[in-house]
């Protein structure tokens, strides 16, 4: 059976959700002050009918959860649907793409034993 | 830290040092025939049967995957065989859902389960998602038959950053 | 600049919300990434590849390959759900030892049937090909040629193939996979209603009350169909669900009345609902007067096997096997009398208890009941007794046709449906519910594909079951199969399929993406692109047909099976094909290519290079300079349109995720046959079941007949095989993806406990399952997802390494031709 120790590593995590928000056109103002300010927020395109592509991103998934249901609650926001979601470690998401050589160089071992990458 | 990055270097490098492992990381793998293809059943005659091997074991270790993408559905890292899934309990919802994570410190279920069909966004863990199993499995502790060459949209953003 | 994987990432979901939402997402949006438009993700719709659901998904591809899938947000089908299986659609084309050449079997350069398989060029290939058909045509005819295809296959290759076999070499020895799982209800749909398909949608699973699982197992095989019965019985208390099986699988975990029943006796049960309503006066009298006629179908009628065999012997009917005579209610009120609850109990083994609450499910007037059902049914000698027998349930009570109360023959395959049935790539089909045997279609087919009079032949072909033994007995003699894995697939392999496949005398090409058996039992294998390798069409249970374009291209020298057939119909004069005296009468043809009059008849390569859409590949277009997929379906939608049928225009479906047929004036159809729904009912008559001359739908009177094979002394189990959730069919595609091989690596025999115990076994055993024709070696599982009654074993057909199908009976339903993989003895014991 699991054994009890947390999965958690105690590391920080960070959710990275994308957002589909319907809001009626009139109430532009209000919504893009909404998602303006909002913490972990960030509008990525829209369209004229008042559809908006956002991103959030919080460190648990309660907040993400809280941060929807706060824009849901915005005065001309019809909807706000969610479309996919990643978790992952903080320190990971801060990697920078481009060190793919530098990693090459650091190949640990023990990892040649792993015969799929998507399984540890 | 060290494992992940060794992880990430990985996919890197999984084609070359495959290739060259090929036959030893496969599972039970034999030389085919030259009028033989069917890979998935090695080298046994079609009229003949090959000893079934024993029942593998689900690999119960807690390590979280890393998803090849971000829809894909995350497979179960520990054992969940006998696991109760019905109308009377939801085994995987006591340790998972929202309000039981604090004292399981198990991952929450995604956002994503709180919303329905119609795009509604509830309270609760949506009705439509409630069998788990029907979207995540265990995996067992065997090796590959076949290996996949499906290559992550990861590696190819890695190449486009080092080819500028 | 320095990217985050945190950039990426987000880059990345804000790029399927927009796909999803359809906005474009503007270079400076995404300059989070290096701002090159190679570098974005482009997004781009498909249905799933695997079952009969017909889900959508959103496929992503960055240079040149799929790098992810996920839910379609926008496809009523699923609503951005996925099961297993499609969340690792993206990995299915990249198993490593994808077939990139033509194999031919040679000794020293040349063909020979025990030979090593040696890569060739398709010139070759198709030369070596050529020149067997050609031999065999002239010595034995067309019916000595044949072809096995699928409801895999797209629309318009499942086209191609029916005009190849049927006009070009005259030959009804087209059979697709469907065979094995939905003959029974095609036939079910023609003796009830005279037209086939569902007449209700997937709206029913909103609507209806109650549930009624008539062996099938939804949680595992229509697993986001199960998610819309899961949401509405958890969300709404009044609903029940019965779950009936002939053993306890994971269906049974929603089901507030769970059966298990004996073998065969689905008959009994569902003639002891049928008087129930009759004893208990919850007929609806007047729906019943106006809609529905009644008849005694022939019983007697045997199990389709081998003509010298003792059971077809004793059968008095079983060449008759589809007839019936009309009778009137209070006729079929006596047939069924004998059929008591207190009756049903005690040869099902299930208590009357249930049986009888189930039974008022159906009576209840205020209930809307949808009943659901695929190979428990269908795959059994008598699948369309008990599809008929359904719908009687749903015609005495007048529960059809409206949101809610549905019937719903439930598919197996993405596109048997659009494909195989509506196509009609059978032995007795033609497109759109014709058949070969009545002259009147014959016509009109030779009118639409522009072919003089006389050219489609009026003989039926030789179904699946029947090809088989045919290539044992050598009356078949040059095989195409495309899209399955018949070697796998098939019952009774060691007794026919392999031995039809290793004939000498027989020349066997196999397509397929993946080495499977049914290659390695080939002579020659063609390499085939699958999926969003090609620009296709797939229809799924619904209705709803759903086109996908081409995506990425297809590795090597593989082709899609629809440029196999066009190309191979280049190698052919129709003077090798048609007979001297059809080209004496016509000698327009004379001289032309089997290609030219098939594809070039200026209908099919009616669209040209123009009409392509340049953002995606098409590279049967490119190989033929025509859009060869809008002209095959434009001329296939000839057939369907104005006659219940009707397909919208092909440039729609690129656009929708999908439309349910009839779509006329623009507008698609949920529910058929009723007067507001359905654009072909005549305004006044409220219901009306066009399919029938008369409008009215037929109640059958047929009995309870027994099983081909039941247990007894020796071969003392039954064996019941089927699927696994994790698993498609013979897995050639999931087995090779990692995250399913690993959640179900190997096939098990499931089996009860005590039946282990009683035998010396323990789980995890190794043992032998063996029956008359043959034997494999498997390991015994007493605690898995399948729990068995005792008596009965259950063995999935997933494996490569365990093919069930060694142990299986080729008895079918004798109207339907179907396999009934559900039913016969075995034996185990330990290795």
């Amino acid at each position: 059976m699991r054994n009890a120790v947390a999965i958690d590593t105690g590391k920080d995590e960070e959710h990275i959700v994308s957002v589909i928000l319907h809001g009626r056109p009139e109430h532009r103002t209000a919504i893009e002050r909404a998602t303006d300010t909002a913490l972990g927020v960030e509008r990525v395109v829209q369209d004229e009918l008042g559809k908006y592509i956002l991103v959030i991103s919080a460190p648990t998934a309660r907040q993400v959860m809280q941060q929807i249901e706060a824009l849901q609650a915005v005065e001309g926001v019809l909807s706000a649907t969610m479309v996919a979601h990643h978790t992952e470690e903080a320190e990971f998401l801060n990697q920078e793409v481009e060190l793919s050589s530098r990693l090459l160089a650091q190949t640990d071992p023990d990892t040649a034993k792993i015969c799929s990458r998507s399984t540890t | 830290m060290k494992k992940r990055l060794a992880l990430y270097s990985l996919i890197a490098l999984v084609t070359c040092a495959l290739a060259d492992n090929q036959v030893a990381t496969l599972r039970g793998a034999t030389e085919l025939l030259d009028n033989q293809v069917a890979t998935l059943r090695g080298a046994t005659e079609l009229l003949d049967n090959a000893p079934a091997p024993s029942m593998a074991r689900e690999i119960n270790n807690d390590q979280r995957r890393v998803r090849d993408y971000p829809m894909a559905a995350p497979t179960v890292p520990h054992k969940i065989e006998g696991y109760q899934i019905d109308l009377a309990a939801n085994k995987c919802l006591s340790c998972h859902n929202r309000l039981r994570v604090a004292d399981s410190q198990a991952p929450m279920i995604s956002v994503t389960h709180f919303m329905n069909r119609d795009g509604n966004f509830l309270a609760d863990v949506s009705p439509n998602r409630y069998f788990c199993s029907q979207c995540h499995a265990s995996q067992r502790s065997v090796k590959l038959l076949i290996e996949n060459d499906f290559v992550s949209m990861d590696e190819l953003f890695t190449k486009a950053g080092t080819s500028h | 600049m320095k990217l985050t994987r945190r950039d990426v990432i987000k880059a990345q979901a804000a790029a399927v919300a927009a796909s999803v939402a359809g906005i474009a997402m503007p270079i400076h949006a995404t300059n989070l990434i290096t701002s090159s438009a190679e570098n974005q993700i482009q997004w781009d719709k498909a249905p799933c590849r695997f079952c009969g659901t017909g889900c959508s998904v959103s496929v992503g591809t960055k240079a040149g390959k799929v790098v992810a899938t996920h839910g379609d947000q926008l496809s009523p089908v699923n609503r951005g759900l996925n099961c297993i299986k499609g969340y690792f659609l993206a990995k299915i084309m990249y198993g490593r030892d994808r077939l990139t050449q033509p194999l031919l079997r040679k000794t020293n350069g040349v063909y020979d049937k025990n030979g090593a398989f040696t890569p060739v060029s398709w010139d070759e290939a198709f030369d070596v090909m050529a020149e067997q058909w050609k031999a065999t045509l002239k010595a034995k005819g067309p019916e000595a040629i044949g072809m096995f295809g699928s409801g895999q296959w797209t629309v318009w290759e499942g086209y191609a193939a029916s005009k190849l076999m049927k006009a070009g070499f005259r030959s009804n020895n087209l059979e697709p996979n469907a065979r094995h799982c939905m003959a029974s209800a095609v036939a079910g749909f023609m003796r009830t209603f005279g037209i086939d398909e569902p007449m209700g949608c997937y709206d029913d699973f909103e609507h209806a009350d109650a549930f009624v699982l008539w062996g099938s197992n939804m949680a595992e095989m229509h697993p986001i169909l199960w998610t819309r019965i899961t949401d509405r019985r958890l969300s709404q208390p009044h609903v029940k669900v019965v779950v009936m099986s002939t053993y306890q699988h994971r269906s049974f975990d929603l089901a507030d009345i769970p059966m298990v029943f004996k073998p065969q006796t689905d008959l009994i049960i569902a003639n002891a609902l049928a008087n129930y309503l009759i004893q208990n006066n919850k007929v609806n009298k007047d729906f019943v007067a106006k809609h529905v006629n009644f008849r005694k179908g022939t019983d007697d009628i045997g199990y389709g096997l081998r003509p010298e065999h003792p059971l077809e012997q004793k059968a008095k009917n079983a060449a008759h096997a589809n007839d019936s005579e009309g009778i009137d209610f209070q006729a079929y009120a006596e047939f069924v009398k004998p059929y008591t609850l207190a009756y049903a109990a005690q040869e099902s083994g299930v208590s009357e208890q249930a049986l009888r609450e189930l039974a008022e499910i159906y009576a209840d007037p205020k209930t809307k009941v949808m009943s659901l059902w695929t190979m428990g049914v269908n795959q059994h000698t008598r699948g369309v007794w008990m599809n008929n027998m359904i719908y009687n349930l749903h015609l005495l009570t007048g529960k059809i046709s409206e949101p809610g109360n549905s019937p719903f023959s439930l598919t197996g395959q993405p596109s048997a449906c659009g494909t195989a049935r509506e196509v009609g790539t059978f032995a007795h089909r033609l497109p759109a519910d014709l058949v070969v045997t009545n002259p009147k279609h014959r016509q009109i087919a030779e009118k639409i594909w522009r072919l003089p009079a006389g050219t489609i032949p009026a003989k039926v072909g030789a179904h699946a079951a029947l090809q088989n033994r045919h290539l044992k007995d050598g009356k078949i003699n040059c095989y195409w199969v495309q899209v399955n894995n018949n070697m796998q697939a098939a019952a009774n392999m060691m007794e026919e399929t392999y031995p039809g496949y290793r004939n000498p005398e027989n020349f066997i090409v196999v397509s397929d993406a993946y080495p499977t058996v049914t290659c390695e039992a080939a002579d020659l294998i063609l390499p085939t692109a699958m999926w969003v390798e090609k620009e296709g069409a797939y229809g799924n249970a619904e209705r709803r047909t759903q086109f996908w374009h081409q995506l990425t291209q297809a590795p090597g020298e593989s082709r899609s099976d629809l440029w196999q057939l066009m190309e191979f119909a280049k190698r052919f004069t129709m003077e090798e094909v048609w007979p001297a005296e059809l080209l004496d009468e016509n000698p327009d043809y004379r001289g032309r290519s089997m290609f030219d009059v098939l594809f070039r008849n200026g209908n099919v390569d009616r669209y040209g290079m123009d009409q392509v859409d340049t953002k995606y590949a098409n590279d049967e277009a490119d190989a033929f300079g025509f859009y060869v997929q809008k002209g095959l379906f434009e001329e296939y939608a000839e057939f369907g349109r104005g006659h219940g049928h009707d397909l919208a225009p092909f440039d729609r479906y690129h656009e929708e995720r999908g439309l349910r047929w009839p779509v006329v004036a623009g507008k698609e159809t949920q529910w058929r046959f009723r007067e507001g729904y359905d654009p072909y009912v005549e305004p006044g008559r409220g219901v009306q079941f066009y399919g029938k001359p008369d409008g009215r739908a037929i109640i059958f009177a047929l009995p309870y007949e027994p099983p081909a094979e039941s247990p007894d002394g020796e071969y003392d189990l039954w064996l019941s095989t089927g699927r696994v959730l994790e698993h498609w069919h013979s897995g050639s595609m999931t087995q090779r993806v990692p995250e399913l091989y690993q959640a179900v690596p190997d096939a098990l025999c499931y089996m009860h406990p005590d039946d282990a115990r009683s035998r010396g076994l323990r789980r995890g055993d190794e043992i032998t399952v063996a029956s008359r024709r043959g034997e494999i070696r498997t390991r015994v599982e007493t605690r898995g997802r399948n729990k068995p009654p005792l008596g009965l074993i259950f063995v999935p057909w997933f494996d490569a390494s365990q093919l069930i199908n060694k142990c299986t009976l080729d008895a079918v339903d004798p109207i339907s031709k179907q396999t009934d993989y559900k039913k016969c003895a075995v034996k185990v014991a330990k290795v």
